[in-house]
């Protein structure tokens, strides 16, 4: 059951994926990975992970495995950073989110074309300056997420103690 | 704690496995191909992402007019003084289209005997008399006639400076001479006079009185101005509303003008 959980999350995420690429240029899905990350258990997490970034590679006509490469290289700058800055709820843990969402779309600019056609692509200084400014979004979108999050736990254990 | 850890660790191994799996299928995906995998994939998932993308343009097309709100409102307003000075410039051509064709007509009736003197019209409430842009300045004086071509326009009343008033014909204070004939004859001689009459102004209209009771008068019968103090052979309009008394030994009607006197841009003043 959970696995098929997974895969409806997959499934609606990719479609809100494809709804705010359309919009403002937004990755959902990075971010869905990103805010979900410590907070569910590993084998679902890789699910969706594997799963949402091989559809997004065919959706997106990248070579199959670019989206999960630069998944993965992202969450590994993150992981690195958190040896010396703890991913906390506070403006630290934040701030290092923010420097792996913008490193996302960092590579989202240039590793597909370099894979596929071995070009590097010029980023231009409006380019990075979008970049930051949907990191910055993105970060919003996680604050909110985290919140709700916390709540939701909450509202679970309260429920535990009273069937306690 | 120890779960804490281990539960951070595993979702380590996620990035660690994503990385692994990622080299793995791109080699595949550039070596041999996964084709099928991309069909079934795309198959399952293009039309939404399809329906996703269509639903997205359109909310950021709604969200776009929003943005570009300035610019359209710019737009608007340059639209709007380009369309005002398109309307100045054509009022401009329209006063001197009517001035063309008042001139025309002046001259095509031959009025170049007598001096005139071209006025324009000004606005005012009165529906009685007409206010005009030339005064004594311009040689007018009082008891000097207002005409359009060979049309009765009225009679200046009151002359300052740079502007005076014309008494029209359907003014109470106006009282002219006229004849009455029929119309459409090439030459309207004394025998062609049907009737002579007054036409004076009133709350109904221009009215003419003392028409012969014997005459051949009917409706539609145009009426000329045949007065010493105008001093001239100018047409006035057509009979209207004949209507006779048998205790009376004259006729009366009204008379309906040529001219719309509201919509007169420019008028002539024959000074003497």
């Amino acid at each position: 059951m959970p696995i098929l959980y997974a895969f409806l999350t997959c499934f609606l995420a990719i479609f809100l994926e494809g709804f705010l690429v359309a919009l403002g240029n937004f990755r959902f899905f990075f971010l869905l990975n990103l805010a979900l990350f410590n907070k569910i258990n590993w084998k679902y997490i890789l699910i969706l992970v594997v799963l949402g970034s091989v559809v997004l590679d065919v959706i997106y006509h990248y070579v199959l495995g670019t989206n999960l490469l630069i998944t993965g290289i992202s969450l590994l700058l993150m992981l690195g950073i958190s040896l010396l800055v703890p991913l906390e709820y506070n403006l630290p843990g934040y701030s290092v989110k923010f420097f792996c969402i913008f490193v996302y779309y960092l590579l989202l600019a240039f590793v597909p074309e370099l894979i596929s056609t071995g070009n590097w692509a010029n980023i231009t200084g409006l380019m990075v300056g979008g970049m930051v400014l949907k990191a910055l979004i993105s970060i919003a979108f996680c604050v909110v997420f985290d919140m709700v999050w916390s709540r939701l736990r909450r509202r679970d254990e309260g429920m535990k103690l009273r069937s306690l | 704690m120890k779960n804490n850890t281990t539960k951070v660790e595993n979702n380590n191994i996620v990035v660690y496995i994503s990385l692994l799996l990622a080299i793995v299928l791109l080699l595949l995906d550039g070596l041999s191909g996964m084709k099928g995998v991309r069909n079934a994939l795309s198959f399952v998932f293009e039309p939404t992402t399809f329906q996703a993308n269509i639903a997205g343009s359109k909310v950021k097309e709604y969200f776009q007019t929003f943005v570009n709100l300035g610019k359209f409102r710019k737009e608007f307003n340059d639209l709007k003084v380009a369309s005002y000075d398109k309307e100045s410039q054509y009022s401009n051509y329209i006063i001197l289209k009517n001035e063309n064709e008042a001139l025309k007509k002046q001259i095509a009736l031959g009025n170049v005997d007598a001096k005139y003197v071209l006025a324009n019209t000004l606005r005012d409430d009165s529906v009685d008399t007409m206010a005009i842009d030339q005064g004594s300045e311009s040689g007018l004086q009082q008891g000097d006639v207002v005409t359009v071509g060979n049309v009765f326009v009225g009679i200046v009343s009151n002359v300052d400076f740079k502007g005076s008033s014309v008494r029209l014909p359907s003014d109470a204070n106006s009282h002219i001479e006229v004849v009455v004939l029929k119309p459409g004859r090439e030459e309207n001689t004394k025998t062609n006079i049907l009737s002579s009459g007054v036409v004076s102004g009133s709350a109904e209209g221009i009215k003419i009185e003392n028409i012969a009771m014997n005459s051949e008068v009917v409706d539609g019968d145009a009426v000329y101005i045949n007065d010493s103090k105008v001093g001239g052979f100018f047409a006035l309009g057509y009979i209207v509303a004949l209507s006779s008394n048998p205790a009376s030994t004259y006729k009366t009607a009204f008379v309906s003008p040529i001219l719309d006197y509201d919509n007169l841009m420019q008028v002539f003043v024959r000074v003497e």
